[in-house]
């Protein structure tokens, strides 16, 4: 193993993280190599010295508050509305909906037939043919006739 | 099942005697791991006790395939990286390194060497506290709660290979900034 191989596995060797024939050439090559065996040692006193940063002691009454908070709910965000308020705003929309369209639809034959003269009217003002035959050389026309779906126009 | 997953399943089962026993086991292991990520004792103290709480409240989509710690860690990390993140927005800066918070140097030792070690024992702190997040974090789990690439992996969802470079990456900054001290 080469030294910029083992420099580079030294950090897992360190934790013990490689495989065991890893692990014993580096160990094989840190024992001839006093280059790499010092960046080892020096590793090792890093590490060592990380055991100087001692938190200081808990406070007294930790489980107890922990304890205490357990009842507690999380604050909801602000905007996450309550589960029945959600319910509530789906039934008012679907009840409107449904009000809506029972408004609209429910008209008498009479008042459908004023609505299509009117749409008629609208269409040939804006010159659109929306309501005319389909032309027979169009992609559309081609589908109608093969249907037969125009039987009704 | 180990014991911890035990007590888990009868908190789940709303026995807050069992949580209470957890809580007692992890309490010291909870706060210094936060306070050594954030170097502030009362945000440690306060994000570890929320961590708990958040583990009480879900407590029943725990699964004993994960160890109580693996899991229980995830929650902590999550939230000293949430407190970290507020804090920035927030244009807060967590205090100065506290010499007080280090080690007691050994009595024995001459005044020289006890300063000496006071010394290392700040530029420790400062150097953890200048690694970027997931860094300290890999560094805090393996030093500092001997814990393995697979679990701290778990913790801070990373790959093993991940893990190993910012072990080794971090490893290696803390080397460049305490070798004066060697």
């Amino acid at each position: 193993m080469r030294c910029t191989q083992v420099r580079k596995l030294l950090s897992s060797h360190q934790d013990g993280a490689l495989s065991a024939a890893r692990a014993a050439a580096v160990t094989e090559h840190l024992e001839r190599c006093a280059e790499c065996a010092a960046a080892f040692a020096e590793l090792q006193r890093t590490w060592q010295a990380l055991g100087l940063y001692q938190p200081a002691a808990t406070a007294p009454g930790f489980t107890a508050a922990v304890m205490r908070r357990l009842g507690e709910k999380l604050p909801r965000p602000a905007w996450q509305a309550p589960r029945w308020a959600v319910a509530a705003a789906l039934i008012f929309c679907l009840v409107c909906g449904g009000l809506v369209g029972h408004v609209q639809f429910a008209t008498s034959p009479v008042q459908a037939g004023t609505q299509i003269a009117l749409a008629v009217d609208v269409s040939q003002q804006l010159g659109i043919d929306a309501f005319g035959p389909l032309p027979a050389d169009s992609l559309s026309g081609a589908y109608v006739q093969f249907t037969g779906a125009e039987g009704g126009r | 099942m180990d014991d911890d997953a035990v007590l888990m399943r009868e908190a789940a089962g709303g026995d807050q005697n069992a949580f209470a026993t957890l809580v007692e086991r992890y309490r010291v292991r909870a706060v210094n791991f936060a306070y050594r990520f954030l170097g502030d004792h009362q945000a440690a103290e306060d994000v570890a006790q929320e961590a708990f709480v958040r583990a009480y409240q879900s407590r029943h989509r725990y699964r004993p395939a994960a160890t109580f710690a693996t899991w229980f860690f995830r929650i902590l990390s999550n939230l000293c990286l949430n407190e970290v993140r507020r804090r920035k927005r927030q244009g807060l800066v967590f205090g100065p390194p506290n010499a007080a918070t280090t080690a007691t140097p050994d009595p024995s030792a001459s005044p020289d060497a006890q300063y000496e070690q006071q010394e290392l024992g700040t530029a420790v702190r400062r150097a953890l506290a200048a690694l970027p997040e997931k860094q300290r974090l890999a560094v805090i789990l393996q030093r500092y709660e001997d814990m393995d690439y697979e679990q701290i992996g778990r913790i801070i969802g990373a790959s093993r290979g991940a893990v190993d470079g910012l072990l080794s990456r971090a490893k290696g900054t803390l080397r460049q900034e305490l070798s004066n001290y060697f």
